[in-house]
């Protein structure tokens, strides 16, 4: 496949969290607790956008489509912006950036300190995106950006602490997550053979 | 504080009821289908002459005496009371639990109230509507950290309690919603132990707060709000007000409630609105008002601490959480 439509899919797959949510706004009507469901669509957006871009490598290697690799950094830097507007919800909305308020939750509930770090962990990564910082860096850069496996178990930690009972859905990401690492661990399909085919 | 301005609201509100009145007609059209074809089954009770289904979702608030509470905080708007409820009977999603609820016939029903009682006896609904219908604005502070200002009608549940004569003995009650899943699809799901069951101490059902509510915003109790009758205990959760109750218990033994079942370290018998005792998981220091943006602090047994402070004298909050 060209690479061009490939780098336009992954757009396609960025955006689909915000067609989705306007889809549910036609269905159900504009949300009666606009904070709550801004909070929940933007934190399951950016969950799956990083699932989506963790997905990527597993998929080149077993594939043996190198091509796919243009994918990981739009899905990565869509996954990051959805994470801010997600931290933005909770600032500026839920909490009118009353900085009493958050600090007295963010720092003692664990819920809160995962997703904190897990964002935190995500800033460097989005920094250093470009073909500029991934030169300079060189090797360094592979093992830096090893860090978005921390930041997605933090996220769905986040997620497994703050759902009322049901956790299902939480530790489905976790599996889905878990096996994408073990694809990752797993030794990759040799290019040669893949062309072979 | 900030709050949205009316200009805003307004829209909103049109786009609701207009919503709703869609959402209406096409229930009332599913439910008149389903009574010609003879499928409004009712296990509840055998039927009464006055077998009409309740109206589904009033389009309009009914007439309400006045507009907020005793603290001068403003009613929460009609659309949200009665389109964002959380009823697992139906379904989690808050918004979405009216639409699913649209076609539930909640007439003819009963109420068995027995146990520890002297007199047990099985109440129809319209017994209940006869012990009163007095308006109470109460404010409803959800264990998941958000909150409404409701006016509910009803009756203090010592009315109905006081004429089965609950014996020496009996120390708490136990409350029992309806275990249907043909009418409740929600209680298909197996991840919770139905029927839904809450329980009060004796001397906190017999406070004159505590609320059997069969209306709100003037008008009978819709099904998304637990009709035809629920309970209203303003100073705890709200997963304490039990919704579509067809069973009072008066026992001796602390009731057993479905969360306290799902998950016992989380959700205690208590249950009061307490800001300094958070969930384990997560703050109660603070609320969201639906309607508002930013939080309000959480008061104490929801503000109600004057009325009710006295029931826990000399009580560990933290370990009767």
């Amino acid at each position: 496949m060209n690479r061009h439509y490939i780098r336009i899919f992954a757009h396609v797959i960025g955006f689909f969290p915000v067609l989705y949510y306007a889809s549910t706004l036609l269905r159900h009507g504009w949300p009666l607790d606009p904070v709550a469901s801004y909070t929940a669509a933007s934190g399951t957006a950016a969950l799956q956008l990083l699932v989506a871009s963790l997905a990527v490598t597993p998929l080149q290697h077993h594939s043996g489509r190198t091509t796919l690799g243009v994918m990981r950094r739009p899905l990565g830097l869509y996954a990051f912006g959805y994470t801010m507007v997600h931290l933005l919800v909770y600032l500026m909305l839920d909490y009118a950036w009353n900085w009493q308020q958050i600090s007295s939750n963010v720092f003692e509930k664990r819920h809160l300190v995962a997703g904190l770090i897990a964002t935190a962990l995500l800033i460097p990564l989005a920094l250093t995106s470009t073909a500029g910082w991934q030169k300079y860096l060189g090797r360094w850069w592979k093992r830096l950006h090893r860090i978005v496996y921390g930041a997605a178990g933090l996220a769905v930690l986040h997620y497994i602490w703050l759902v009322k009972s049901d956790t299902r859905i939480p530790y489905l990401y976790a599996t889905i997550i878990g096996i994408l690492l073990l694809m990752r661990l797993l030794p990759p399909r040799r290019v040669a053979h893949a062309q072979s085919r | 504080m900030s709050f949205i301005p009316s200009s805003e609201i307004t829209p909103e509100a049109l786009f609701w009821s207009r919503r709703q009145f869609i959402q209406t007609a096409i229930a009332g059209a599913a439910v008149s289908i389903a009574s010609c074809a003879g499928t409004n089954e009712t296990t509840n009770t055998a039927p009464t002459q006055d077998a009409a289904p309740l109206p589904t979702t009033p389009i309009e608030p009914g007439k309400i005496a006045r507009t907020s509470d005793e603290l001068g905080q403003p009613l929460t708007e009609f659309a949200a009371v009665t389109g964002y409820n959380n009823y697992y009977e139906f379904t989690t999603d808050k918004q979405a639990v009216a639409a699913t609820a649209a076609g539930f016939v909640a007439t003819p029903w009963s109420v068995h109230v027995d146990g520890l009682v002297a007199k047990p006896r099985q109440f129809t609904l319209e017994d209940i509507l006869k012990l009163g219908n007095e308006e109470r604005i109460y404010r409803l502070r959800c264990v998941e950290g958000w909150s409404m200002v409701i006016p509910w009608s009803g009756f203090p549940l010592n009315k109905l309690l006081s004429l089965v004569e609950p014996t020496s003995a009996a120390k708490y009650v136990r409350f029992e919603t309806l275990n249907d899943p043909a009418r409740m699809p929600g209680q298909k799901e197996p991840w919770y132990t139905w029927p839904y069951a809450e329980g009060l101490r004796l001397d906190e059902a017999m406070h004159d707060l505590t609320l059997i509510a069969t209306g709100v915003y003037g008008n009978p109790l819709p099904a998304q709000n637990g009709a035809p009758l629920r309970l209203a205990v303003p100073w705890k959760y709200g997963f304490k007000s039990i919704k579509a109750i067809v069973r009072i218990t008066l026992t001796d033994t602390q009731p057993t409630s479905l969360w306290m079942a799902a998950a016992p370290g989380e959700y205690g018998f208590y249950a009061n609105v307490n800001p300094r005792v958070d969930h384990p998981r997560w703050s109660q220091a603070d609320e969201r008002r639906i309607g508002e943006s930013g939080r309000r602090e959480t008061l104490m047994f929801n503000g109600y601490a004057k009325q009710v402070a006295s029931l826990y004298t000399g009580m560990d909050l933290r370990k009767f959480f």
